[in-house]
């Protein structure tokens, strides 16, 4: 398991207890590849989102392990998994969640800034520049469009140059060509910088994008090859 | 409980209103008589109760207006399903007037238990005034029924459409409109003239009609009062500036920066509780600065008044009396004098013999400049003769030099002369030393003795004044407290991607810290910027003639303490905050 990027083994998670105990996550073993973008699909309910979660340490697993890198995150403390969120995650929401206070270049180096890191210049101009916001930095979230601020949150995902970005449903509240858009712009982080993307979908067109997809059912997963 | 922090600051008035009516009963009882001064305090007990209610009155109108925002899918689902505006604000005001009472009866209520605890201090326990009671429940009820209409009118408004919106919006607006500038800057304008006009004629005047001190005081509180509904009407606007200000030393961490810009993302709000911070602030620093500069001025009545512990009046034998122990025994003579148009008393006692030479403050010249052949007087005197230190005027037809002029009296008379100016016996002698050393016989009156009642009297009044104002600022502190407590809950969504992104628990709770402190700091600055001209304006409408002493160090205290205080408030919401897990706070649908 320690060659994938993000891995699960034998995850459990269990929401509530005795009668009314929900198994979310039922022993799912599952591995997404390093400079790869991966989808992790399947209908609501299905324990996709917890799966995401959970590798992802913003949620704690009830048995198996979450392998980030091959370290096992269900064991550290909330400090120590904020610290890993900090330095070696990033994450894209279907509702954007930018700071709705802070100006669009504000936004994109918040991580860095909240981690006290120097912003690498130049890798901050490349990104700007690769997707699309030079003219837009100076701008709130409010005067943006839907998409212009997913670009935004995926340029804040970036600038930390984190092992994984875990993108949850990031296509969920946009149109279809202002999707396509934001999706190529995924693939085309993984190509051009070799980043390693899971991509949270319910969507078989935002699935397609992908070079691999997990299908997971009844909180169960099933690891698929997709072209 | 969320529903009840609205009405959190009505229990404190409440209680505050009615622990006032126990601790008359108290006094009454312990006292057994109704002492004319008393009265006196209880009016002005009365007056700071007034204000404490409205900045209550204040702080729920603020608290509800972000409590029903908060509600405003459930609000706008009602509409969707056929409520009409009317009859979802007349819902909202129902429940606030009802959570209104329960929490008027809460305080009265608590402010009664709080008062059989009284015989634990040695006092005898007040019974249950009943009416009085009836009256603080009926006012507070009343007070956040007026509260409620205007929050729930605006949240009434909703579009039925807000109902299926994911997420809430947050009103970052910091524009007002045309009207509402007007109105702020009409008020502004209407504030400054009556000050100028206030200062112009209360300088001007030496010597004032009957009425003109009230004329001028009513003008004031006019103006005072136009100044803050100018405050609360142009806040929004306002608010950046002053946080640009205040946000100086934040800026440099990120945690900081971040607090700074969660206080400006929501501009009305931050306006609207720091008004009332700044409210309580401006009556806290108008009462230390006004007591420190009547205490000023006290000091130098009291050492023209009392010079001495004694005055021996009559022929005395000097020599008797240091042997009796007393130390300083100053003989002085008296004359009748004319200076220039007014004839008044004079002695021709050495001023600089005087213990308490320190306590006198000269308007101009000084005691060195006294010799035969001048005067000094006090400002009265010399103000209505229009004369300073070094002019020339006829004392009994002999020319004289005014040698200096001193605030609030000289002592035993009205002017001070040379003794080569005076003929005539010893008129008494200024001693210092017990009363029980005076030879018997001897007719004396005991200055220490009247000196004592009088400090004490003017100690307790302020002590009493700032016990009160500090419960106005409490109910501020409580408001930034439920503020900062619903504000959380709004961005609830926020704080769960920062936390996401990398934000301990830790810094998330010293981020929301930091904003109520904001608060509490922004509205130390507006209180102060309106504070100290209230307090010289006020001196001024008083007539003092003083000039204004700023206590810098309690003023440098009252801020800090504030800030401490609204920082405190935070506390509890922060901690609730920091416990949320990102997962939970990134799902919620507010």
């Amino acid at each position: 398991m320690n060659n994938y990027a993000s891995a699960a083994v034998d995850l459990v998670k269990v929401y509530g207890s005795g009668d009314t105990a929900v198994r979310a996550l039922d022993g799912v073993t599952v591995g997404f590849r390093p400079a790869a973008f991966s989808a992790i699909m399947g209908p609501s309910g299905s324990g996709k989102s917890t799966l995401m979660h959970c590798l992802a340490g913003l949620d704690t697993a009830t048995s198996g392990a979450a392998l980030l890198g091959g370290k096992d995150l269900t064991r550290l403390s909330d400090n120590a998994l904020t610290k890993v969120r900090r330095d070696r995650i990033g994450f894209v929401f279907q509702a954007f969640n930018l700071l709705p206070t802070l100006t669009a270049e504000q936004n994109v180096l918040l991580p860095l800034n909240l981690a006290g890191r120097r912003v690498d210049r130049a890798w901050f101009a490349q990104l700007v520049e690769r997707l699309g916001l030079s003219s837009r930095l100076s701008h709130r979230p409010s005067e943006m469009s839907g998409g212009q601020q997913q670009r935004v949150a995926l340029a804040r995902a970036l600038v930390t140059r984190p092992d994984v970005i875990f993108a949850d449903e990031p296509t969920g509240n946009l149109d279809s060509r202002t999707s396509a858009d934001v999706l190529n712009m995924l693939r085309q982080s993984v190509r051009e910088f070799g980043q390693t993307i899971v991509m949270v979908t319910h969507d078989d067109r935002a699935a397609s994008y992908a070079d691999h997809v997990v299908r997971m059912a009844d909180g169960r997963g099933v690891q698929a090859v997709a072209a | 409980m969320r529903r009840f922090l609205p009405v959190l600051s009505i229990t404190i008035a409440a209680f505050f209103a009615y622990s006032t009516v126990l601790a008359k009963d108290i006094t009454e009882r312990s006292l057994a008589v109704k002492a004319a001064k008393l009265v006196e305090v209880f009016a002005l007990l009365g007056a700071f109760v007034t204000v404490a209610m409205i900045v209550a009155a204040l702080v729920s109108t603020s608290t509800f207006r972000i409590a029903f925002a908060q509600r405003m899918r459930e609000l706008a689902l009602l509409r969707a399903v056929g409520a009409s505006r009317g009859r979802l604000a007349r819902g909202l005001v129902v429940e606030g007037a009802t959570t209104g009472l329960l929490a008027s009866v809460a305080g009265v209520a608590l402010a009664a238990g709080a008062g059989q605890l009284a015989p634990l201090a040695g006092l005898p326990a007040p019974g249950f005034p009943l009416t009085p009671a009836l009256v603080v429940v009926a006012g507070s009820f009343v007070l956040t029924t007026l509260a409620v209409l205007a929050p729930a009118w605006s949240a009434a408004k909703v579009s039925p459409l807000e109902a299926l919106r994911t997420s809430a919006t947050q009103d970052t607006r910091s524009r007002i409109g045309l009207p509402r500038w007007l109105l702020g800057v009409t008020m502004a304008i209407g504030a400054v003239l009556l000050l100028v006009d206030v200062a112009v004629e209360g300088l001007a005047t030496d010597r004032r009609p009957a009425g003109m001190t009230e004329d001028l005081l009513f003008k004031t509180t006019i103006s005072g009062t136009l100044a803050f509904l100018a405050l609360i009407t142009l806040g929004p606007a306002l608010i950046s500036p002053v946080l640009r200000l205040a946000g100086i030393p934040l800026r440099r961490s990120t945690i900081g920066s971040l607090a700074v810009s969660g206080v400006g993302g929501a501009p009305r709000r931050a306006a609207s509780v720091t008004a009332i911070v700044a409210l309580g602030v401006s009556l806290i620093i108008a009462t230390i600065t006004g007591a420190n500069t009547l205490q000023g001025l006290g000091k130098a009545e009291m050492a023209g008044a009392y010079p001495a512990d004694l005055e021996i009046t009559g022929p005395v034998d000097v020599k008797q009396l240091e042997n009796a122990g007393l130390t300083g025994v100053l003989p002085y003579r008296r004359a009748e004098v004319q200076v220039g148009r007014l004839t008044m008393e004079a002695t021709d006692l050495d001023l600089s013999r005087l213990r308490n030479l320190a306590d006198f403050q000269f308007e101009s010249g000084s005691i060195e400049d006294m010799g035969p052949g001048k005067i000094i007087l006090s400002t009265y005197t010399a103000h209505s003769l229009e004369l300073s230190a070094g002019a020339r005027v006829l004392v009994n037809g002999k020319p004289t030099t005014v040698a200096a002029v001193v605030f609030g009296g000289v002592p035993l008379g009205s002017a001070l002369v040379h003794r080569s100016d005076v003929e005539g016996p010893v008129a008494g002698v200024l001693a210092n030393g017990d009363k029980a050393r005076v030879p018997a016989g001897v007719e004396f009156e005991s200055l220490a003795d009247l000196r004592a009642a009088k400090e004490n009297w003017f100690t307790t009044l302020v002590a009493v004044a700032l016990g009160l104002l500090f419960l106005t600022i409490l109910i501020a502190v409580v408001g930034v407290g439920s503020t900062t407590a619903l504000s959380v809950v709004e961005r609830t969504r926020e704080s769960g991607l920062l936390r996401a992104i990398g934000l301990t628990r830790k810094e998330l709770g010293r981020m929301v810290t930091a904003e109520a402190g904001l608060y509490g700091v922004i509205g130390a600055l507006i209180g102060l910027a309106v504070g100290i001209p209230y307090a010289w304006l006020a001196i001024v409408s008083l007539g003092v003639d003083w000039p204004l002493q700023v206590p810098v160090v309690a003023v440098g205290l009252v801020v800090l303490a504030l800030a401490a205080l609204t920082a405190g408030a935070g506390l509890l919401p922060a901690r609730r905050a920091a416990r949320v897990s990102p997962v939970a706070a990134l799902h919620s649908i507010q």
